[in-house]
């Protein structure tokens, strides 16, 4: 047995109440109505000379039955599309543009994804949780990108190429399936660079992420899913497919990628990104 | 008692109960449509019979769990595996608490029968233990004991499996 077996018991009771039993169909009730009904139907044919009272008792089964229901159907929630007709470029991109260069700035790829399932431009941006510029890049990522913007899709990816990467990988893909990656990141971040409260095993995510008001149930259940593992691989192949070996690395459009290098700065990554999204 | 007064008393305990007589079917089959002719089953047997039962709503309950018994144990042993979605309602759900939902409902399989049944009825129907008691002919205690009892195993079949 484990060391968690003395944890409040109702914890597990509070997630799994959230569930409920799957509701009957509109037709439970209306098929046992069905069936009454034709029993009464065949007691007033046997009783004929009775027949008026028997069609009273039919009139007060089918109300009885008639007036409840089980439960309210739910409403359909209409989504409405958000109106993001705004696209702006920034004022940097046109000053810069002539300056980058392939095998300068970025370099070309041969995507390995087919480009036409993409649907809109985006940038993909591969970090670790241990690499220090990458948390220095944070900062700079965070006044940069606009998603209210619309301009491309922004995606970060875990960078994996060893076990301790893989590890804090499923830490970044638990925080983004809770829905707390937004405060979750840093503090990820922090917890390697600053506070040294690693996040290096299950019970310390447990702790972790219960300050983020996510129950344990929820943290094991979905730590060693299959759900996850399969994340995992699908992000350890496209690893391969973009043979990443050091981070931070955006690729655009599955086509360029952009690194630091003597040449491009971090801030620079991002301008160059910006002007391949714009004009390749 | 006539025939037409046991009917009609059977559809004012249908129109009153229907819900807790469709949540004692499922506890059992865990399968929606398997619990709804449950129900119907019972309905048309003692609908059928020629002598009202001393306590007709005690008497409705036995035989919808009996009738859903029945269904459960003839059922294809292929067709045996549960989807979640004709058990639990998961639709509004987030992918982990669908995980979540999968993995309890694979070690209910490991509850006993009574302790299963009492934990569904309380934790996802929400019904008090003098409902479960009224429905499973027991005492309100009894059913605090096997529900209490259900949640410890399940805790120890999660954690177990996972560590």
């Amino acid at each position: 047995m484990n060391s968690n077996s003395n944890d409040d018991p109702s914890e597990l009771e509070r997630e799994l109440s959230a569930f409920t039993l799957v509701k009957p169909t509109p037709g439970y009730a209306t098929r046992a109505e069905e069936l009454l009904v034709a029993q009464q139907e065949t007691r007033r044919k046997f009783w004929l000379p009775y027949a008026g009272l028997a069609t009273a008792a039919l009139v007060l089964v089918a109300a009885v039955i008639g007036l409840p229901k089980l439960w309210e159907e739910r409403t359909a929630i209409d989504n409405q599309l958000v109106d993001n007709s705004s696209f702006s470029i920034p004022e940097v991109t046109a000053q810069l543009q002539r300056s980058y260069e392939s095998g300068v700035h970025y370099q070309e790829l041969e995507p390995p994804i087919p480009l036409e399932e993409m649907t809109e431009d985006e940038i993909r941006y591969y970090f670790s949780y241990h690499c220090n510029p990458c948390y220095q890049f944070e900062e700079i990522l965070e006044e940069w990108y606009e998603p209210e913007l619309d301009e491309f899709s922004f995606i970060r990816i875990p960078a994996i190429w060893s076990d301790e990467m893989r590890h804090y990988a499923q830490v970044f893909f638990l925080a983004e399936e809770f829905g707390v990656l937004d405060r979750a990141h840093g503090l990820i971040f922090e917890s390697l660079h600053e506070s040294g409260e690693r996040l290096d095993d299950l019970p310390s995510l447990i702790r972790f992420f219960s300050r983020l008001g996510i129950s344990q149930p929820r943290v094991i259940a979905m730590f060693n899913s299959e759900e996850m593992m399969e994340r995992v691989r699908e992000t350890e192949q496209s690893n391969r497919d973009y043979s990443v070996q050091s981070t931070p690395m955006l690729v655009v459009n599955r086509r360029y990628m952009v690194q630091p290098n003597q040449e491009v700065g971090q801030t620079q990554m991002l301008r160059i990104a910006e002007y391949l999204v714009e004009n390749q | 008692m006539s025939k037409n007064r046991l009917l009609e008393e059977l559809a004012a305990i249908f129109a009153q109960k229907q819900r807790q007589l469709y949540v004692a079917a499922l506890a059992i089959t865990r399968e929606r449509s398997s619990a709804e002719d449950s129900v119907h089953d019972a309905l048309l047997a003692i609908a059928a019979l020629q002598q009202r039962p001393q306590n007709l709503e005690a008497y409705l309950y036995r035989t919808v769990r009996n009738k859903a018994l029945h269904r459960l144990k003839h059922t294809n042993r292929f067709d045996r595996n549960i989807n979640p979605g004709d058990f639990l309602d998961v639709q509004e759900c987030s992918s982990s608490q669908k995980i979540l939902a999968n993995q309890v409902i694979e070690r209910l399989s490991t509850l006993e029968e009574n302790s299963r049944q009492t934990l569904i009825m309380k934790l996802f129907a929400d019904l008090t233990f003098a409902e479960i008691a009224n429905i499973m002919e027991s005492s309100p205690n009894t059913a605090a004991s096997w529900y209490h009892r259900s949640i410890e195993k399940l805790k120890e079949e999660m954690y177990e499996q996972q560590f």
